[in-house]
């Protein structure tokens, strides 16, 4: 069992590419995120009280 | 232009790795925030609105699992767990802990937002003759939900981050360790 940054740092120890697939790792987590951030936008919008 | 295709070249190569391990970070922190937003209701409301012992024992615990750094958490809900006959793998114990920590942090924003409402609202529902319960779902739930909207999503953007610290294959000698620990227990 080995979650995203693990992995990558498995990645890394075999190609040495370190900076580049941090920077994956992180725009996949960025991607996570930004899903959750829309995610409660939505539900923001959902229970709002109309104007 | 030649380091840039070598690269895309080696994600190519370590696409499935990636995904597995993508996957698995998902999975890990969706299925915590989940449980963790369930239990957090709870502890929100025991703060708020339980009788003294419960506040104290609810307290205690919110308190002690803020306070904790997440890893020692993972580490107890591996170890620990197993000596008293609860025998997780990796994935539940990750999912455990980070439900846990959850639930503290969202069972604090909770309360801040219920105790947030004016107090008049509840008053006004009483007057009308609701019972907690209606007065609960109906009047209090869909205000506070609004004011805890954005703490929570910070909450849940910090546990997509948290999953790292759960048990691995780099953990192999800690499992040995722990069948000899519960072993010796019994």
């Amino acid at each position: 069992m080995a979650e995203l940054l693990l992995r990558t740092q498995e990645i890394i120890s075999r190609n040495f590419m370190s900076l580049e697939f941090y920077f994956l790792a992180g725009l996949l987590y960025f991607a996570i995120n930004y899903a959750i951030e829309r995610f409660g936008k939505y539900v923001e919008r959902k229970v709002s009280v109309p104007s | 232009m030649n380091e840039f295709s070598a690269f895309l070249d080696q994600v190519w190569l370590a696409r499935f790795v990636i995904l597995r391990g993508l996957g698995l970070t998902v999975s890990i922190s969706l299925l915590a925030i989940a449980l963790g937003s369930v239990l957090g209701v709870l502890v929100g409301l025991a703060l708020t609105y339980g009788n003294r012992p419960l506040r104290f024992v609810v307290r205690a615990y919110t308190d002690f699992i803020r306070g904790t750094p997440v890893l020692v958490l993972v580490l107890a809900s591996f170890y620990i767990l197993s000596t008293i006959g609860i025998e997780l793998n990796a994935f539940q114990a990750g999912v455990f802990a980070l439900a846990v920590f959850c639930s503290s942090h969202v069972g604090e924003i909770v309360r801040g937002a219920l105790q947030a409402i004016p107090a008049g609202q509840t008053e006004a529902a009483k007057a009308i003759g609701l019972t907690f319960r209606q007065t609960f779902t109906s009047v209090l739930w869909p205000q506070a939900l609004r004011q805890m909207l954005p703490t929570w999503v910070n909450t849940a953007a910090e546990m997509v981050k948290r999953p790292r610290f759960c048990p691995s294959s780099a953990w192999p000698s800690f499992c040995s360790a722990r069948r000899r620990s519960s072993r010796a227990i019994s």
